[in-house]
């Protein structure tokens, strides 16, 4: 009597051993799809944000070598920015959009001479040029960005001196 | 008999996703070998120091990459398209595929500009045919092309005179790379009027030069009629009736480079003359109209006594007719006389501003 009332308490006892296994494996299962597909997420986003970095140092180091910033006509392995090229690139018509078509579009470039401390800044223009310190080409301050600060030398043809800046170099998010 | 099921699932979930998986890292890998050539190619514009790239032949992997020349900004730049992606490049470029390439950078002068541009060669033999007329051309193809005596690709040169070959013996019983071919340059040349028919050594370009190229030339590679005193000659490209004018030494190396190969956006020689062509265009008429503002701005500054402010004015407006001339429809061989005119006075008015110390000559080491 005893055996045939633990039997059937038996098949049950083994069908919730089933039920709790497999509920068991499909929570893990569920759990190792959320995180693999959380990692790709927050690993992709990471490395967009890696790129987005590189891109400006990757601008950067273009304008550092390219003979449209630079003094002369020659790209030399200690380049120095030129201050009358500055002047010229913004005097020019519509210098964004072939920029953009020599160097790719989204990207904005500023150099500020280091001067006196406490003097003023003083954007360059046709007008003031040379007595200015600062050129901005292609910026767009409503866009995210993000951008690269490294000192540079700037020669100023004019006064036939090599004064310090600091040249900022910036992308923006496509 | 519910356990062998689960299993199966379980080997099922883990092959498909490790399937997945596996594709997607190769991807990711062949990915990353692109923006590493893209990188080794902008790296090498920027400082000139050559490199051998050898990723694509180590990785074992398939690429089928291509150059994708089409520059035509802002609805269009240049990129480096593979099976996997596509990634923008913008340095000036020649690029030919292979297992390993060497990257390599050059350049042409206006005098008063330079105009840097990239290539990346794998093992190739370029083969002339030319005539004593086209002795300076062909010297002045050598001497864009890498020196790749220590590298592991080789980039040689050699002669073809109708079925005669002068390629595996000419350097000291072996093939020339670019020095070894300029020194022999210096003393011997062999000469031919006729089209290549020998045969020929694995990955070669073909080129001839002779007066009687013409659109119906049927031999290998390219043929260049020999350059005019401006430097400008036309080029025809085997496998296609189209005749063009070649302007700069860019111009003749994107041809010679490209080659005569059909793929499905047209002859790559030709395509990547349109590239060179618009790329000078872009660059040289951004260039020409930046240096006339420099030097307009210049002149305006050392106001009339200095002996440089004659100098700068006139390269201005020399500078700014370039740009004008660029801006337009200009392409025929009439617009490149003119423009190369337009160039050879600029270059001479720089040449005075240098002499006379307005601009600082530079020494190239």
């Amino acid at each position: 009597m005893k055996g045939m009332g633990t039997k059937p308490m038996e098949g049950q006892s083994n069908m919730m051993e089933y039920v709790i296994m497999t509920f068991f494996i499909f929570v893990v299962i569920v759990a190792l799809i959320l995180f693999l597909y959380n990692w790709q997420v927050s690993q992709s986003s990471l490395d967009s944000a890696i790129e987005f970095s590189e891109r400006a140092v990757d601008m950067a180091g273009s304008v550092m070598n390219s003979l449209y910033f630079t003094k002369g006509t020659t790209m030399v392995v200690d380049p120095m920015l030129d201050d009358s090229k500055l002047m010229a690139l913004n005097a020019t018509e519509g210098v964004c959009d072939m920029l953009e078509n020599v160097f790719g579009s989204g990207w904005f470039v500023e150099v500020r001479l280091i001067g006196d401390e406490g003097a003023e800044e003083v954007d360059c223009t046709s007008g003031n040029y040379p007595d200015c310190n600062k050129w901005s080409l292609c910026a767009q301050p409503d866009r995210e960005s993000a951008y690269f600060n490294l000192p540079v030398n700037v020669y100023r043809k004019v006064a036939e001196r090599t004064d310090i800046g600091i040249m900022t170099v910036g992308v923006y998010s496509e | 008999m519910f356990g062998l099921i689960l299993a199966g699932f379980f080997l099922y979930f883990f092959l498909s996703y490790a399937g997945v998986y596996s594709e997607t890292e190769e991807s990711g890998i062949r990915l990353d070998i692109i923006k590493n050539f893209k990188s080794a190619i902008e790296d090498v514009y920027k400082t000139g120091v050559s490199v051998t790239f050898s990723q694509f032949g180590e990785s074992g992997m398939d690429f089928d990459l291509s150059f994708d020349a089409d520059y035509n900004p802002p609805a269009h730049y240049p990129s480096l398209v593979s099976n996997v992606q596509s990634v923008r490049l913008m340095p000036p470029s020649i690029i030919v595929p292979g297992d390993e390439v060497f990257v390599y950078r050059t350049y042409f002068s206006l005098g008063w500009w330079k105009l840097y541009f990239v290539e990346a060669l794998p093992d190739m033999a370029v083969i002339f045919a030319s005539t004593d007329a086209g002795k300076g051309l062909v010297n002045d193809i050598v001497s864009h092309m890498p020196s790749t005596g220590q590298a592991q690709v080789d980039v040689t040169f050699g002669f073809c005179d109708e079925g005669d070959l002068y390629y595996d013996s000419l350097c000291d019983g072996g093939s020339c790379e670019r020095t070894g071919f300029q020194d022999f340059l210096d003393s011997g040349f062999y000469s031919s009027s006729v089209a290549c028919t020998a045969t020929l050594p694995e990955s070669h370009r073909v080129v001839t030069i002779s007066g009687s190229c013409s659109s119906a030339y049927a031999g290998e590679g390219v043929c260049l009629t020999p350059p005019d005193e401006s430097g400008i000659g036309y080029a025809y490209v085997h496998g296609s009736q189209e005749q063009h004018v070649y302007r700069n030494i860019f111009d003749v190396l994107s041809l010679v480079l490209g080659g005569d190969e059909g793929t499905m956006q047209g002859i790559t020689g030709e395509r990547f003359y349109r590239y060179s062509t618009n790329v000078f265009r872009e660059h040289i008429r951004f260039a020409a109209l930046m240096t006339a503002n420099r030097v307009g701005m210049l002149a305006a500054e050392l106001g009339t006594g200095p002996e440089c402010v004659d100098d700068y004015l006139a390269l201005g407006n020399t500078l700014e007719s370039i740009s004008t001339l660029l801006a337009g429809d200009y392409g025929d061989y009439s617009d490149s006389i003119e423009l190369a005119q337009l160039l050879g006075q600029a270059d001479a008015e720089y040449e005075s501003l240098l002499s006379k110390g307005c601009e600082v000559r530079e020494y190239l080491l």
